[in-house]
């Protein structure tokens, strides 16, 4: 390859242009270049602009929900501003799933885009499209290439939408009455009857109290243009949106400005510079992804016998010491901001006929900051705050990344045609953060938050910590794409990735690629097809990989944490210093591999199209913090970060669409599905068992042989009935119907020796007559056998219709929210169905203060049945959602053209206002989550429908 | 090739060369860490590996709920789980009725947490000898007292891992790699450990009253106190089990060595049963406070009572690295009674409460009852919000007792918000009183009635100068029976009964004759629960080298 970069003797080449090849839309970017995408030979996912403006998407994550096969974005919940789970074919490691996002030629945040500056969005599925990017394409590619201007007059352009957003649905919760007699029931040991006239008593629904309607709204504008030697492009934006819950609203401003310039007949320049800050309030991420303190949980389980506030606005105590969950909601006074300032730059110098040098720096600049104020307040004698108290956060970060690289482009003899890259990339990060806590401040008003302002001397608890982190990758990468007629095709690629993270001998990786196609459409003998108008044939192998989470885990560091330090006098804390992690010095990128094999073809003139792709990806030497034994000293530490484990990902994609372009109505209808077989191939234990919500746990199994994360539990069939044979002994009662081991002495050991009518009966599997762990087996897998999308636009006149469809099948979720739903112990309310519970009655003072209940299949108030994953907690997850439907009018142009106007377009509709599914719990999708305890449901901030309405406006 | 190819081509070559020829790009400095190589240089450093040794203590919730009462009273017949009722927190009330398992969380905290505090002990071992050779300035004498520290707490920790595990991997340095799989050693073998390390840490260390302010450190006094612990659990073990359970092979009688180290502590003089002379302290329970009560006050923190102490403090730190004292919350009086005679709740949770048959092994009038737990309809108050008094309330305790040993001041407890969090007072591993009868004990088991006598009635009279009934009066003569419901009195709440049952073999005897609180028939399988199983999922880190004992496979 060196030797056909030798340029000086070019003169009997045939060279033309790449400009010239290609048509703009045909063009697809494919990392450090772009390519026609009829020549593409690896596994692509387009995603045009046109689709992400039509309807309202608040951020880019979302717009590509259900659009690509083999592209699974799940949110992580309806909390507005958090990202979502994105999953692109399968899950090939545990440690995650989230791909390379390559923004204009790096790697940003989908997240901070506004959605109206992009121009398009591909998906690098398979390894020899992603091998490119090497070490960091294991996860597959997202790459956005943003709007630029063209020359000509200036145009304006602006999108405005507005919607009304509401919780999908809400849980049904018992009645006071229903309520109180659980009470009772928990009570009856006690004499007693609880003083209230219970038929009366009102019930307060907390959900409706908590969940207020929340507005969403979106403005930007952008103007862009240019003459023959500079375009430009300016936009901003502003997107608001509010939670249904109290402080949880989201906020993201951005500006954009690009533009390029021809310095003269050889050089062009272009910038790229972005400025974006969001905010987000209240509680941080964690809160709402955990069992404990959720105020989605505290909402949902809420006392309901009281309400939020009493007639004179102060909050109401619950008699039974339920917290009341509006407090803490009301008094997490914490808002986060996030500023990142980045310019991109780049010269592509024109060197001789068919090669051009690009060159491109990019550096970022992030400043995040955090305020939280934790006031004095009482709300009852075990919820309050005496001492308030001011955190505050900063965090800035800095990076840039450097690439340059040769491209190469020459026919040879009319039908070899040839392109060759080859180039490197550098980048470094680093960053600190600095915070600070002050107690007793000399007041709550606002502006006087500020740490000088406590009236408190410095002490221990008025402290101020900080620390910093850095990084550095380092690649070289080639690609030579050949073609023989413009049918047969050829990829080639190489790149050698290099890593800070890795210790010097292990620090580099080489990951190769190659891919062939064969245009068979355009052979002489498929000519007699006419119905046939393109076929291709792809197949690709190639290498990607995955770098170390970050830091240093090959070097033995010491660390002095807060947990390492301790009392000696009694008075002082002194400094401990010691290894929280243990170094794995010869830890490597993890490798992995996938071989691609697609078919793409369109028939009757282009209106049909078909593409489908097999493929079958096995990630090797995955790396994990490996757990181990805590005799190693890890306990409370980071384990060790090692190579281990293999996990394959098998599967199918189909894309197919068909469109009418001609007559009145024109329209598509599209659909995509794909399906992933997922199997451990290996790990470094026999099993890990993750996921906990409260008692249960743990939820998920991975082992090998099977998918990751699969749920395992025991298995629950039946009831125990008072109508069972029993047995005295002693003092206790047994139920004797049940397995049972008869002891040497004749005794019998009863499987549930605790066991009452009401009980759940659980399964004996191995048949020893005990229920031990032995008796636990698989429930079911968290991962979908079927994902699909589906839509359908149409267009008539000035009107468009678009209605877009998603859903996965064949997957389960663990449903964490019937842990509160069904909860054997306290005094938080409980779901609906569990008024129907097994119970008998109980008398106080002559009165009957819980009715029997036998006629039932809900199990009685028991930790044994409520406490233990089995499959009681395991629903089925398939669900089909109705993403969004939209109706839009563009007025006629001879109309608007009058007022100035070029295009206006209205439109209406909604967003997840339909969605079938069995699953009982809020929300069928469950994001959040690491793998190995992936779909179990802990009862996330809901998901919100909208009803919205917008215009698109270009002057 | 003109001149303007060569200027364009000098551009490219221009980009390649920047970065081609940094070869170091790659190479970094961790921010914020320090390289391991770069530490364990100077004294400073030194006294930082000691202290990260010490830290695995503020674990309390390990230390305090889970080894004491968890682990430590709660299999025994002298507390209950507790809380709301039988329901609550069903994996505590296992532990309660003997079904707890291997698979147990608790299980694994303790073995964690123990297992870090010795590996930063020989963490400190291993580096602190090689700081004379690169600190120029290191004393010598103080490093050499930072290892004696160290190997006091690698013993420590030990003890408490076979005390609670029986027999576990034997590690005595910082393990590679390829060491993480270690089989179970025999507890003798962890003795002899544990003894040379006491041995080593009894030459070097000094006594109380040379640590200066730093009184939470090891002394010479606290190993020499340990060793003599030592030495008793491995004679009760060879009296009880010798021959006849392999587990315990290689135990001899060692009682003579139990009492010698007791003794000295004893005799050093530099420890006093306080209250022995009657005398009375200001605490926030009042003006009066008896000695013994006064002795759980956080006013009492390290004071000649003390052999060791866990030390404790408020600093508004979360739940789990709190260097506060669990105990208070976690085990104190979850109700009480508002002016308005309701049920209302105190913010602590009822745990480990006590059981009647603890109650009842108080001598009627013996003061450390009164300062150890209160009853229903005994009219005692509890401090709460501005510090009023008001009546406990029993709504939900299934006894109807609650242990008061650990309670707190209403000041001292609620410094640092709403929810978990912990109280001022040190965790008392180790008292005077304790080493009194540990030596009596000894005495006793070689025939020295005589000293045995004096021991136990020196701990006999200090509780009684606690109060004003002459109880509990001098023995005149003493059996095994005396020494055993002495330690329980003197010792309840604090952890040790389930232990002691076992080493003298009179658990399964105790404990199958009394069903719990809500009428459980707990059965102690001789064999098996001696120990408390290993944690399921060291067995599945081990791949199986690791092995459960019989039982509990």
């Amino acid at each position: 390859m060196q030797h056909e970069l030798k340029f000086g003797d070019n003169t009997n080449l045939n060279v033309q242009l790449v400009e010239d090849l290609y048509g703009i839309d045909e063009v697809v970017v494919t990392g450090y270049g772009v390519q026609k995408k009829s020549d593409l030979t690896g596994a692509v996912s387009s995603v045009s602009a046109e689709k992400l403006n039509s309807v309202p998407i608040p951020n880019v994550e979302q717009a590509l929900q259900g659009m690509a096969a083999g592209v699974n974005i799940i949110p992580k919940s309806g909390k507005p501003g958090e990202e979502a789970d994105i999953q692109i074919r399968g899950i090939s490691s545990i440690n995650g799933t989230k791909p390379l996002v390559i923004i204009d030629g790096v790697s940003g945040s989908l997240m901070s885009l506004n959605p109206s500056d992009i121009a398009s969005i591909e998906v690098l599925k398979d390894a020899s499209s992603a091998a490119i990017y090497g070490a960091t394409g294991g996860n597959g590619v997202i790459l956005v290439t943003t709007k630029k201007g063209s020359a000509g007059k200036m145009r304006i352009s602006a999108n405005v939408y507005r919607g009304i957003e509401n919780p999908v649905n809400t849980v049904d919760m018992m009645n006071s009455q229903e309520y109180m007699e659980v009470v009772e029931e928990l009570e009856a040991r006690k004499s007693t009857p609880r003083n209230y006239d219970r038929d009366t008593l009102a019930t307060y629904d907390w959900q409706d109290m908590i969940f207020e309607k929340a507005i969403s709204e979106s403005y930007d504008i952008s103007i862009s243009g240019g003459n023959e030697v500079s375009t430009y492009l300016f936009s901003t934006s502003l997107n608001k949106q509010q939670g249904i819950v109290k402080n949880t609203d989201y906020q993201r401003f951005t500006i954009r400005m690009n533009s390029e310039h021809k310095v003269n007949k050889f050089i062009t320049f272009d910038e790229k510079i972005t400025f974006v800050n969001s905010q987000t309030e209240g509680f941080d991420q964690w809160y709402w992804h955990n069992f404990y303190n959720n105020p989605i949980v505290d909402v949902i389980s809420a006392d309901p016998t009281v309400t939020a506030y009493d007639e004179d606005g102060v909050w109401t105590e619950s008699p039974f010491n339920v917290g009341n969950p509006i407090v803490k909601l009301d008094m997490k006074d914490k808002i986060n901001k996030n500023n990142e300032f980045a310019g991109n730059f780049g010269l592509k110098v024109h060197l001789l006929k068919g090669l051009d040098f690009n060159s491109r720096i990019t550096g970022k600049f992030g400043l995040n900051d955090a305020k939280e104020y934790q006031a004095i307040y009482q709300a009852s004698p075990t919820d309050f705050n005496n001492q308030d108290k001011l955190i505050q956060n900063m965090n800035k970060s800095l990076s840039y990344n450097f690439q340059n690289y040769i491209n190469y482009q020459t026919t040879i003899a009319e039908r070899h045609n040839i392109s060759v890259m080859v180039g490197m990339e550098a980048s470094k990060w680093w960053g600190y953060d600095i915070s600070g806590t002050r107690v007793d401040m000399a007041s709550p008003n606002p502006d006087m938050l500020y740490l000088k302002m406590s009236t408190n001397g410095e002490s221990d608890i008025q402290n101020v910590t900080g620390g910093a982190y850095n990084g550095a990758n380092q690649a070289y990468f080639g690609r030579l794409n050949y073609d023989y007629l413009g049918r047969y095709l050829l990829t080639v690629n190489v790149r050698r990735d290099g890593s800070s993270s890795f210790g010097p001998n292990f620090r580099w990786g080489t990951f190769p690629s190659f891919s062939v196609g064969w245009k068979f459409a355009e052979e002489d003998f498929m000519q007699d097809l006419t119905f046939l108008s393109t076929g291709k044939l792809r197949f690709g192998y190639g290498q990607t990989g995955s770098n170390a989470k970050g830091g240093f885990p090959f070097l033995s560091t010491v660390e002095n944490l807060e947990t390492f330090r301790y009392t000696v006098d009694g008075v002082s804390t002194q400094v401990g210093t010691a290894p929280n992690q243990i170094s794995n010095p010869s830890l490597h990128w993890e490798s992995v591999n996938m071989s691609n094999l697609g078919l793409d073809m369109t028939f009757f003139d282009n209106r049909i199209s078909l593409s489908a792709d097999i493929f079958d990806k096995v990630n090797e030497g995955m790396i994990l913090e490996k757990e181990t034994s805590s005799i190693a000293g890890t306990y409370n530490g980071d384990n060790p970060e090692v190579n281990f484990g293999s996990i394959s990902n098998k599967g199918y994609e189909i894309t197919m669409g068909a469109r009418k372009n001609s007559g009145e109505l024109t329209g598509s209808f599209d659909l995509n599905f794909s399906g992933v077989k997922n199997e451990v191939l290996s790990l470094a234990v026999d099993s890990m068992q993750s996921g906990a919500v409260h008692n249960v746990q743990p939820t998920n199994m991975t082992l090998v042989g099977a998918p990751v994360a699969q749920f395992y539990g025991w298995q629950l069939e039946g009831m125990f009935s008072e109508n069972d044979p029993t047995e005295k002994v002693g003092s206790r009662t047994f139920i004797t119907n049940q397995p049972q081991i008869v002891n040497e002495d004749g005794s019998i050991t009863y499987a549930q020796p605790n066991a009452k009518p009401g009980d759940a009966r659980f399964k004996d599997v191995d048949g020893d007559g005990k229920i031990t762990n032995d008796d636990k087996v698989l429930l079911g897998s968290p991962l979908p056998k079927l994902t699909f999308g589906f839509s359908l636009n149409l267009q008539y006149k000035g009107f468009d219709f678009v209605a877009f469809f998603n859903g996965t099948y064949g997957n389960k979720i663990m449903n964490g929210s019937k842990q509160y739903l069904y909860n054997p112990v306290g005094y938080q309310n409980r779901g609906a169905g569990f008024a129907d519970r097994y119970r008998d009655e109980v008398v106080k003072d002559g009165v009957v203060v819980v009715n029997e209940n036998h006629d039932t299949d809900i199990y009685r108030l028991s930790a044994d049945t409520y406490t233990k994953m089995s499959n009681f907690f395991v629903e089925d997850g398939s669900f089909l959602r109705l993403r969004n439907v939209s109706l839009g009018y563009t007025f006629p142009g001879t109309l608007t053209k009058k007022i100035g106007i070029e295009k206006l377009r209205i439109y209406g509709g909604g967003k997840n206002l339909f969605t079938l599914t069995k699953y009982t719990g809020l929300n069928p999708e469950i994001g959040g989550n690491d793998i190995l305890n992936m779909g179990v449901d802990i009862g996330l901030y809901p998901v919100t429908s909208m009803v919205y309405f917008g215009a698109n406006i270009t002057f | 090739m003109n001149i303007r190819v060569l200027k364009k081509l000098s551009f490219l070559l221009l980009g390649f060369a920047f970065f081609s020829c940094s070869s170091d790009y790659l190479e970094l400095k961790p921010q914020a860490a320090e390289n391991s190589a770069a530490f364990y240089l100077t004294q400073a450093h030194a006294d930082q590996a000691v202290i990260a040794a010490y830290s695995q203590f503020n674990n309390i919730s390990i230390w305090g709920t889970d080894i004491m009462q968890r682990l430590g009273d709660i299999p025994s017949d002298d507390a209950e789980a507790g809380g709301e009722d039988i329901t609550d927190v069903p994996s505590l009330q296992e532990y309660g009725r003997l079904t707890n398992l291997a698979t147990d969380g608790i299980v694994n905290d303790v073995f964690g947490t123990l297992y870090r505090a010795i590996y930063f002990s020989n963490i400190a071992i291993d580096e602190i000898p090689g700081i004379v050779e690169t600190d120029p300035d290191a004393d010598p004498k103080i490093l050499n007292r930072r290892v004696a520290e160290v190997k006091f707490l690698r013993a420590l920790n030990y003890f408490y891992l076979t005390m609670i595990y029986g027999g576990v991997p034997y590690v005595d340095h910082v393990l590679g790699g390829d060491e993480f799989q270690q089989p179970r050693a025999d507890i003798k073998t962890i003795y002899e450990l544990i003894e040379s390390d006491l041995k080593d840490a009894i030459e070097i260390l000094p006594e109380r009253s040379g640590l200066g302010d730093e009184l939470g450190r090891a002394s010479k006094g606290a190993a020499k106190a340990l060793l003599g612990r030592l030495y008793q659990f491995e004679s009760s073990y060879a009296d009880t089990y010798g021959g006849k359970d392999d587990r315990f092979d290689g135990m001899t009688d060692r009682w003579a060595e139990s009492l010698k180290y007791s003794e000295e502590v004893i005799k050093s003089g530099e420890y006093e049963l306080i209250g022995i002379n009657g005398e009375t302290y200001e605490t926030w329970r009042g003006t009066e406070t008896n000695g013994y009560r006064y002795i759980f006050t956080s006013d009492s923190d390290n004071n000649k009572e003390g052999v060791f102490e866990i030390q404790c403090v408020q600093e508004g730190l979360g739940y789990g690295p709190a260097r506060g004292n669990a105990l208070a919350q976690w085990s104190c009086s979850r109700y009480y009674y508002d002016e308005e005679g309701q049920p209302t709740t105190t913010g602590m949770w009822g745990f480990g409460i006590p059981t009647q048959a603890l109650w009842d092994s108080f001598e009627e009038g013996d003061p450390r009852l009164k300062a150890s737990m209160v009853r229903e309809g005994g009219g005692d108050l509890m401090q709460t919000t501005g510090n009023a008094w008001v009546p406990y309330c029993f709504e939900s305790c299934i006894t109807n007792i609650y242990g008061t040993k650990w309670e707190a001041s209403y000041e001292e407890f609620k410094a640092w918000g709403s929810t978990w969090h912990g109280a001022p007072q040190n965790l008392r591993l180790i008292r005077i009183s304790e080493v009194y009868l540990n030596a009596a004990e000894a005495a006793l088991m070689l025939g020295n009635n005589a000293k045995a006598l004096q021991y136990i009635n020196k701990v006999r009279e200090r509780a009684r100068m606690c109060g004003d009934t002459g109880i509990p009066a001098d023995l005149t003569s003493v059996s095994m029976e005396d020494i055993i419901n002495e330690r329980r009195v003197e010792f309840s709440s604090e952890g040790k009964r389930y232990y002691d049952l076992v080493r003298w073999g009179i658990a399964a005897e105790k404990l199958n004759a009394t069903p719990t609180a809500d009428d459980y028939p707990r059965e102690f399988i001789v064999g098996k629960n001696e120990f408390h199983p290993l944690p399921e999922r060291e067995i599945t880190m081990s791949n199986g080298v690791l092995e459960q004992y019989p039982g509990w496979q």
